[in-house]
């Protein structure tokens, strides 16, 4: 975990109710999702994670359950609620048109204006 | 659902907080063995990967922190560190606790009584009327170009034929009453008024009835009165059958039609007791019969009344001034 990207603050929120939103996971296992979703061009630090998951589930986005990991140890798993889904959804939507709008804006030439 | 979710998970995080702060210690440790684990299949040796998962992880104090934050919870613990370092301050200095509370008690209470004088007598004069901030103040302003707040009777009735601006004009003034004889009268504050009263200010009452035509101005032959609902259940102690009972008003009879509703309290009066209660009599041919101080004079002008008008212009000045 050498290559550390900034995130764009509010970012982190989106890309862990994505990662559950794909199936339940543990905290270890979000930041791996999120490194392989992202084919290790993107890593979060693990110390703003866990704040991050406390603060999804303290709003009710995302909720948790201690189970059984991969390797037989009890974790806790978290995944995404109802109003987690359509919060996501929001987000989403929301980060499309902001990175649509960022793309026109800097592709921009001076024969389109 | 946000909110709610808040406040169960705030309420969890404060009744369960012990199990809570092992649960989270677990889930780090879990999460320290599960990337030490990591870092030794990528080769890392032993000692050097529990020492890197531990400092890409970051301080588990702040952790900790972070998810009282997160929860709500650090807000109640410094709140609650505060309450007992003042609790403590306050033991070892009594003296200086006994003039911070005393001094903060008088503080609020003058400040609640200034509010609350300033709310009744300026902002809602007539709590309980429909609109009161349609309200204004009928004054004189005499040639002299001296002020006098009070209107007569016959004044009134001069302003409600050739004013146009307002839709209703009503008088009202204080007197100290006795209601009941003997043992059993009771001291209050009436107050008496013209008999658009009730309609003016839009208030309806909770039983009976407010003043018919018949009841003021030259057709009226007896005295009425529409009681406050504190009257009613103080004195009269709620009696379904009120209506039409006649009472001892100042020695004077007066034929109760009405009860008007709780919140309803008249003109702000700090009067005896904090009681307001609020009647009427008639206005007209009777009115030397009557022993209200006021009544006797009716038809005189400048009679010390208060009036009261609601403007049909929502633009216009609260107090309108008419000389």
């Amino acid at each position: 975990m050498s290559k550390q990207l900034d995130l764009v603050q509010g970012t982190l929120d989106l890309l862990i109710l994505k990662a559950v939103s794909l199936g339940p996971l543990h905290g270890y296992g979000v930041l791996l999702r999120i490194q392989q979703i992202s084919g290790k061009q993107l890593e979060i630090l693990q110390g703003s994670l866990y704040p991050a998951l406390y603060r999804l589930e303290h709003t009710g986005l995302i909720t948790s359950e201690w189970g059984e990991s991969e390797n037989k140890r009890r974790a806790k798993f978290y995944s995404l609620t109802t109003s987690g889904r359509k919060q996501l959804k929001e987000e989403v939507s929301k980060w499309n048109r902001t990175a649509e709008m960022m793309a026109g804006i800097i592709n921009a030439t001076p024969d389109e204006l | 659902m946000r909110l709610v979710a808040r406040i169960r998970s705030l309420w969890r995080s404060t009744v369960h907080r012990n199990q809570l702060e092992v649960e989270m210690d677990d889930e780090l440790r879990f999460h320290l063995d599960h990337r030490t684990e990591d870092l030794i299949k990528a080769g890392t040796p032993l000692g050097e990967a529990k020492r890197q998962a531990k400092a890409e992880l970051g301080s588990i104090t702040a952790l900790h922190d972070d998810f009282r934050e997160a929860v709500g919870l650090r807000f109640i613990g410094e709140f609650g560190a505060d309450f007992r370092y003042a609790a403590s301050v306050f033991r070892r200095t009594p003296t200086l606790a006994a003039v911070a509370i005393l001094t903060l008690a008088v503080g609020i209470a003058a400040t609640t009584t200034v509010f609350g004088w300033i709310d009744g007598l300026v902002l809602h004069p007539f709590r309980g009327a429909t609109d009161d901030g349609q309200l204004a103040v009928l004054e004189s302003v005499r040639t002299s170009g001296v002020q006098d707040p009070n209107v007569s009777y016959a004044d009134c009735r001069d302003f409600e034929d050739s004013l146009r601006s307002i839709s209703g004009l009503l008088l009202n003034q204080h007197v100290p009453a006795s209601v009941g004889d003997g043992e059993h009268a009771y001291s209050a504050w009436f107050e008496v008024v013209s008999g658009n009263y009730f309609d003016a200010l839009g208030v309806k009452p909770i039983l009976g009835r407010t003043f018919t035509r018949d009841e003021y101005g030259d057709r009226a032959k007896a005295f009425t009165a529409v009681i406050s609902y504190r009257l009613w259940q103080d004195y009269f102690r709620g009696d379904p059958s009120i209506l039409g009972r006649t009472v001892h008003v100042n020695r004077l009879q007066v034929t109760i039609v009405g009860v008007a509703p709780p919140e309803f309290h008249g003109r702000f009066h700090g009067g005896r007791d904090g009681r307001l209660d609020t009647g009427a009599t008639d206005w007209g041919g009777q009115s030397r019969r009557a022993e209200f101080p006021g009544n006797r004079q009716a038809e005189t002008r400048g009679q010390p009344l208060r009036g009261e008008c609601r403007s049909d212009d929502s633009r216009g000045s609260p107090r309108a001034r008419l000389s």
